[in-house]
């Protein structure tokens, strides 16, 4: 074949070019330590490489909720460790203060003792976290769960909220309880009810925590709802703030009471179910006692406290005090069992976090792997292919300054 | 002898020409486009001379170039083939690595957000976490901005690189035009023979032509060349050329046509054009450019819609409404600007259309065409431009704003003008990745919580968990007012198994819903939804129970007969959606019979497809007086079962809470307490409550309640039909609240206006403005307001005022029997409640019925949030739903915006990574599949530019051969003249 003295020309440089491009992206391949720089480069492994790196960093989201759960979760189990001492504690002293030896000043010591733990316990149960929010309220994180109530004792004013974190794309895990499961929604030994200020009151009036004075003819009510509802003053003869007792289910008054006069704070008994009502409520104002078989830890242990205080050593005050002292002892039992379940309860999530976390990692282990494998470059292949490379480009250059020194012009 | 001389001048002479010839070819060894030429020698025509013929010396015939024309031909086709590959893969390689980069790309920017999303839904009464996940989804929208506008910049490159191409073009024609006409002359004056160096450069010419574009060659009879592009337009034509430009496109603007003119007129031929670097700009403006714009804008619209969806169903960190996190994807002018007028449509251009996304997993990465085609001004179709599939043929009614939901998107016609041969072109996702802007600025906005929180009551016995709540649609009724949830619900168990949904706004006192939820059934075991679902359903309800004029006289001398309950026959008309129309389409009149009952009415429109209706029958006594001469016990009696029968001592009836004594007068609550204990009431459904002053008895299945009562003159009853109607204020507050008991002095102050509004009738509004010093003045003075409006009703009003202080009043009719003579009777009919199914909408004819209203409003079932519960709940159990308030620690919504990550929201199976990581997979295999054919085209290109040279090339070694051949031969040629010289020497010399 013919070949014309341009094509030789070009046909030498032309290798040279190539040989160093290749030597180039070998070269660029080593310095990056990847075998796919662009997906270009390799469009089916840079989809996986894509896909590989979605996963790992979505992991490493689910890792990040995986810690923030776990310091959550050993937060409120430290706080809920507290919680069981404390009872515990308040449980000994109500078995000590049954002993028959004990006096009224005996006692008195000893609910000193029981007042302290109390208030340890509410500290405990209005514990913030590190982001300053309450651990027991739900998800009104920033108000405070457990309220000194006007009149006395503590009103849980969080919520139900639960919350919760997706620790993998199919596992949420819960990271509180509230207050209300934990320290509220007790169960009782004897029937017992809570009361409420009617959200829609315009007045200044509020009804306190109450206590069930007389169990028989409380029972005999429950489990009726009460509602005390406040009448326009033009309603009694001389007109002045008064106010009806209904039943909830019927509207009917109870035991006949309507207009009756308001006498702020004075005790009420009706039913058997002691309270007061205080401040200045409006005409239509109204307060709600709601039936329960529930009652707070703390409202268990203020009556206990109460009770201690003021049952002396009669007769027939000891009698009342034994069984204040077994309903509390009940009470409390119920108190340690509802803390104890939340404890297991939290042991649960942890095992299971723990159970991700490890899944986690040795799935992370392997997409790393799959993704090297992927996208990072074999050095030993990669250096030996660049020596290849270098010693072809070497001997383009050397055969092509060689080649075209040979010409017949010379020799003329 | 001159024989001799004239053949060696003769090898002179060739040899002379071919050295020449040698010497050109040596100069242009290295000239692109040059064909080597050799001299063609021949030997002259011999002469007859001495009975011989004797050869007379040489001569150049031809000096012609070596070449092969089918190898030409083969070297502009790969030439073509090549540069358009090579300009693909260049471009394309930019996108590729531009969208892998890690500092460029959108992947990271999208994990970055979530991340940040999930960090704020870990602890989302953090502020800072709030603030980084602004931060975050700012960086996000930035690298989608970068990005696009790293795609814009390159169409305005690719824009200005067809200019300088499409003028390259027009230059090369209009030289090989001049060429034409050179070779042309050349060979003619040359007596046929060829200007090889004009051919050369005519071929070098096309050649050049041919690395821009795609050319077809055919030589003409003259030697002229005709070069044609694209289907057939011809660029030259002999000694004539055309011109090629770019232009901005009709259809869109912003990517510029290739236009040819012809004799004045200009031919768009973007789509004919073909191979060479305009080939390839224009494959990779339509195969990665555009697709790749589009793809981007869909994964940024698909983000944003669902995004600002999820968001403006929760609560911020303040409580209210979640507003929108980025910008409005549907805000008019981008909606506007996603729909281009061709510059051609005909004038006036007062065109007003929107492309409004419905639906981001049904949106394409294509364009859309609408043309109005014709045969009138208002036909259209709609192509999709991926496949030119036509999606839609329709055509426009008289009224704007006219929708066509299109794929994911509604095409909306705003106004204007549309005349047949408009067109318009609609970009949907093209300026996604540009529109898309933040839009939340603080970081307390974020709304991470959800508007509803439900509570279980502490009291409650039974084992049921209520869901916290999700809400799916915040513009129902239910969060019309900020921070509250209208109305607040309370969910109350009748028994295990039953519950009532109730208005809690006052918890010592919960109302009824309207429409009505009760009694509905709760299944143990599985998930229950206590609340309506959203299908769009409607509700109307009938005016309710009449109160006729007067009670029915029951003479003892006529028949006896029960009174019906005064309802006017009632023509209804009940209408669906006509799909083919658009319009309503009625079904005809259903005919109400006069005085049917409740139950009755509700089974008629229960028959109907689509429709269902519930009765309840309400009605009230009170004011229970006795006449003061007791003459006769009074009797009642309801449903002809009688209510006030007298028992003996010790007898038992019903069950041991039937009261034994009938007090005197009656009062309300012996009525609830025997209706209660009654087993014929029980069955017939039939409940009473009292609240110790008025009984109200209801039918729940919508029976007719009929009353008599017989006793003396003087007994005396209230009936009415339980409905209250309350008064608002809409003039000046009152000082202190009114109450029934005391009076109010309206003259001072004021004006104090009120207004009543009556199902049916409409709204009145009375002006209170006297001293009223007592209550009872009070009292009648509001009667006497209401009175004198044009307020019709039957019986007497009532006056009541509320603890709170709210007038309302009821209308009530006395009841009292005429001794011995007769009864009092009266019957109640019940109010109607009527649910439609989506779209279908109900009217009432005559209007003025005391049935049903005209034109009822059909308010929504549906509340706009679903809860769900599980486990065994006893009855008596309770649980409320409020406004989530202050819950700041909430992370529910956020749970669910950080859940769109992993959504499948394009196309229904792929999240916006994966679109993303499909997106830059498919450019990767374009621009490898581009860089596999350029070097396969490039070495197709050097085999045949390889085979032109060893055909055409100059070989140096060659020439030095030839010019040592050719020297020999001329150094000959001089020797056989100097033989001739000294042959004409020696001759001469013999002479001498």
């Amino acid at each position: 074949m013919r070949i014309s003295t341009m094509q030789q020309f070009n046909t030498g440089l032309r290798s040279i070019l190539n040989n160093q491009e290749g030597t180039l992206n070998t070269q660029q391949q080593i310095s990056t330590g990847r075998r796919v720089l662009t997906p270009s480069d390799d469009p089916i492994a840079s989809t996986r490489i894509l896909q590989l790196q979605q996963d790992i960093s979505l992991r490493e989201q689910y890792q990040s909720n995986v810690d923030a759960a776990k310091n959550r979760l050993n937060l409120e189990e430290s706080i809920l460790e507290g919680v069981t001492e404390n009872i515990t504690r308040i449980r000994e002293l109500t078995v000590n203060a049954g002993n028959g030896s004990m006096t009224l000043e005996d006692r008195t010591y000893i609910a000193a003792e029981i007042e302290q733990r109390l208030a340890a316990l509410q500290d405990l149960m209005n514990t913030k976290d590190a982001s300053n929010t309450y651990i027991f309220s739900g998800f009104k994180g920033e108000t405070i769960p457990f309220e000194q109530r006007p009149g006395g004792g503590v009103v849980y004013k969080g919520d139900d909220g639960e919350r919760s974190l997706n620790i993998s794309n199919s596992t949420t895990v819960q990271t509180n309880d509230t207050g209300k499961t934990l320290f509220v929604d007790i169960t009782s030994a004897e029937n017992t009810f809570y009361t409420r200020d009617n959200e829609a009151n315009i007045g200044t009036g509020f009804i306190t925590n109450g206590f069930v004075s007389d169990q028989e003819a409380y029972d005999e009510f429950y489990p009726e709802d009460m509602i005390i509802r406040f009448n326009p003053d033009g309603f009694i003869t001389p007109p002045g703030p008064n106010y009806s007792v209904v039943s909830k289910s019927d509207n009917r008054p109870i035991n006949g009471l309507t207009g009756q006069g308001y006498l702020p704070g004075a005790e009420l008994v009706i039913n058997g179910a002691n309270f007061k009502i205080a401040g200045q409520p409006e005409p239509g104002d109204s307060f709600l006692l709601n039936s329960s078989k529930k009652q707070s830890v703390t409202d268990t242990v203020s009556g206990l406290v109460e009770g201690l205080r003021s049952l002396g050593d009669n007769p027939e005050e000891s009698a009342a005090l034994d069984s204040l002292l077994e309903t509390t002892l009940k009470n409390l039992d119920f108190a340690q069992t509802s803390v104890s379940e939340v404890r297991s309860e939290i042991g649960g999530r942890l095992n299971t976090i723990d159970n991700i976390d490890n899944l986690h990692q040795d799935v992370d282990l392997v997409s790393q792997e799959v993704l090297s494998n992927l996208q990072d470059i074999d050095f030993a292949e990669a250096v030996s292919r660049l020596s290849l490379q270098s010693f072809l480009l070497e001997a383009a250059q050397q055969s092509f300054t060689q080649i075209n020194r040979l010409s017949l012009f010379n020799s003329l | 002898m001159s024989n001799l001389l004239n053949i060696g001048i003769s090898g002179l002479r060739v040899h002379q020409t071919a050295l020449t010839v040698t010497g050109h070819n040596i100069a242009n060894v290295d000239t692109e486009g040059y064909s080597r030429q050799d001299v063609t020698i021949s030997n002259n025509n011999p002469q007859f001379q001495g009975g011989v013929w004797v050869g007379s010396g040489a001569m150049v015939q031809d000096v012609r170039r070596i070449f092969d024309e089918f190898l030409v031909g083969q070297l502009q086709k790969d030439t073509s083939t090549f540069n358009f590959f090579e300009t693909l893969s260049t471009n394309a390689s930019q996108i590729d690595s531009l969208l892998a980069d890690p500092g460029t790309g959108v992947q990271p920017g999208i994990e970055n957000m979530f991340g940040a999303f999930q960090a704020a839904i870990d602890d989302p009464s953090s502020l800072p976490a709030r603030q980084v996940l602004i931060s975050e989804s700012q960086g996000l929208v930035d690298r989608f901005h970068s990005i696009n506008d790293r795609l814009s910049d390159t169409n305005e490159i690719l824009n200005g690189q067809l200019g300088a191409i499409t003028t390259q073009i027009t230059t090369l024609g209009e030289s090989i035009a001049e060429l034409n006409v050179q070779i042309q002359f050349a060979t003619a004056s040359a007596n046929g023979n060829y200007p090889n160096d004009l051919l050369d450069k005519r071929d070098l010419a096309i050649k050049e032509l041919s690395e821009l574009v795609s050319v077809n060659v055919v030589t003409q009879d003259n030697n002229a060349v005709n070069v044609f592009i694209g289907n057939g337009q011809p660029l030259v034509l002999g000694k004539d050329f055309n011109t090629l430009s770019t232009q901005t496109g009709a259809d869109d603007p912003t990517r510029n046509a290739i236009v040819f003119e012809r004799d004045g007129v200009v031919q768009d031929i973007t789509r004919e054009i073909q191979g060479g670097q305009i080939g390839g700009i224009l494959e990779f403006r339509s195969s990665v450019l555009d697709p790749v714009t589009n793809r981007l804008g869909r994964v940024a619209i698909a983000l944003q819609f669902n995004l600002n969806e999820q968001h403006a169903l929760g609560i911020d960190i303040n409580g209210q409404a979640g507003g929108l996190f980025f910008e409005d994807i549907n805000d008019p002018i981008v909606a506007s600007a996603r729909v281009v007028g061709n510059a051609d449509n005909a004038p006036p251009d007062d065109r007003k259309l929107g492309a409004y996304i419905t639906d981001p997993n049904q949106l394409t990465d294509s364009e859309y065409k609408v043309e109005f085609i014709g045969p009138n001004d208002y036909t259209f179709k709609v192509t999709r431009m991926s496949d030119g599939e036509i999606l839609l043929s329709n055509a426009l009614s008289t009224e704007f704003p006219e929708s066509f939901d299109i794929e994911g998107f509604d095409l909306t016609f705003e106004s204007g003008t549309y005349t047949e041969g408009d067109s318009f072109y609609i970009l949907p996702t093209r300026t996604g990745a540009d529109d898309i802007e933040l839009d939340i600025q603080l970081p307390q906005e974020i709304a991470l919580a959800t508007a509803v929180m439900t509570d279980y009551d502490v009291g409650n016995i039974g084992e049921a968990v209520i869901s916290s709540g999700a809400v799916y649609d915040a513009t129902t009724e239910s969060f019309s007012v900020p921070g509250e949830l209208t109305p607040p619900l309370i969910i109350k168990f009748t028994s295990d198994t039953t519950y009532d949904v109730l208005d809690n706004s006052d918890p010592a006192n919960p109302i009824p819903l309207f429409p009505p939820i009760r009694n509905q059934t709760y299944v143990p075991g599985v998930v229950n939804n206590l609340l309506p679902k959203d299908e769009s359903k409607t509700s109307i309800s009938s005016l309710g129970g009449y109160l006729p004029p007067s009670q029915f006289y029951q003479s003892n001398l006529q028949p006896i007969k029960t009174p019906g309950n005064g309802f006017f026959p009632a023509r209804l008309s009940i209408s669906d959606p006509d799909s083919i129309t658009g319009g309503m389409k009625s079904r005809g009149i259903l005919t109400i019979p006069a005085e049917s009952s409740a139950k009755e009415t509700a089974r008629i429109l229960s028959d109907q497809k689509g429709v269902t209706a519930t009765a309840v029958t309400k009605l009230q006594l009170s004011d229970f007086r006795s006449d003061p001469n007791d003459f006769l016990d009074a009797h009642l009696f309801l449903n002809g079962i009688e209510l006030t029968d007298t028992l003996s001592e010790n007898q038992v009836k019903y069950a041991l809470d039937y009261p034994q004594e009938v007090p005197d007068p009656i009062n309300a609550n012996f009525i609830a307490d025997r209706i209660n204990a009654n087993f014929n009431f029980q069955d017939m459904g039939i409940t009473a409550k009292s609240d110790g002053s008025v009984v109200t008895i209801t039918a729940i299945n919508g029976e007719d309640l009929s009353l008599e009562m017989q006793g003396d003159h003087d007994d005396y009853m209230t009936v009415s039909n339980g409905t209250d109607t309350y008064l608002k204020s809409t003039g000046n507050a009152v000082s202190k609240p009114l109450s029934k008991f005391e009076g109010y002095d309206f003259s001072e102050g004021g004006p104090y206006q009120f207004e009543f509004d009556v199902p049916g009738q409409g709204k009145f509004s009375i002006e209170l403005s006297e001293n009223y010093e007592t209550s009872t003045d009070l009292l009648a003075g509001i009667e006497k307001a209401i009175t004198s409006t044009p307020y019709f009703y039957n019986g007497e009003i009532d006056i009541d005022i509320d603890e709170k202080g709210n007038i309302n009043f009821q209308t009530k009719l006395e009841m009292s029997p005429y001794a011995t003579n007769g009864s009092a009777k009266l019957t109640m009919g019940g109010q109607v409640k009527v649910v439609l199914d989506e779209g279908i909408t109900i009217s009432s004819e005559p209007p003025f019925s005391n049935l049903f209203e005209a034109e009822p409003e059909q308010l929504p079932i549906y509340l706009g949030y679903d809860l769900t519960m599980e486990g065994r709940p006893k009855e008596g159990d309770q649980f409320y739903v409020n406004f989530n308030e202050d819950a700041v620690t909430d992370n529910r919504n956020g749970q669910l915006l950080g859940n769109i990550q992993n959504k499948e929201i394009i196309e229904n199976d792929m999240t916006i990574s994966e679109a993303y990581g499909r997106m830059v997979e498919e450019v990767g295999s374009i621009t490898a599949r581009a860089q596999i054919n350029t070097d396969s085209s490039e070495v197709l290109l050097q085999n045949t530019q390889d085979s032109v040279n060893a055909v055409s090339g100059v070989n140096l070694d060659e020439e030095a051969a030839r010019l040592i051949q050719f020297e020999l031969g001329y150094n000959a040629s001089a020797q056989v003249i100097s033989v001739a010289r000294d042959i004409f020497d020696t001759l001469i010399g013999i002479f001498r």
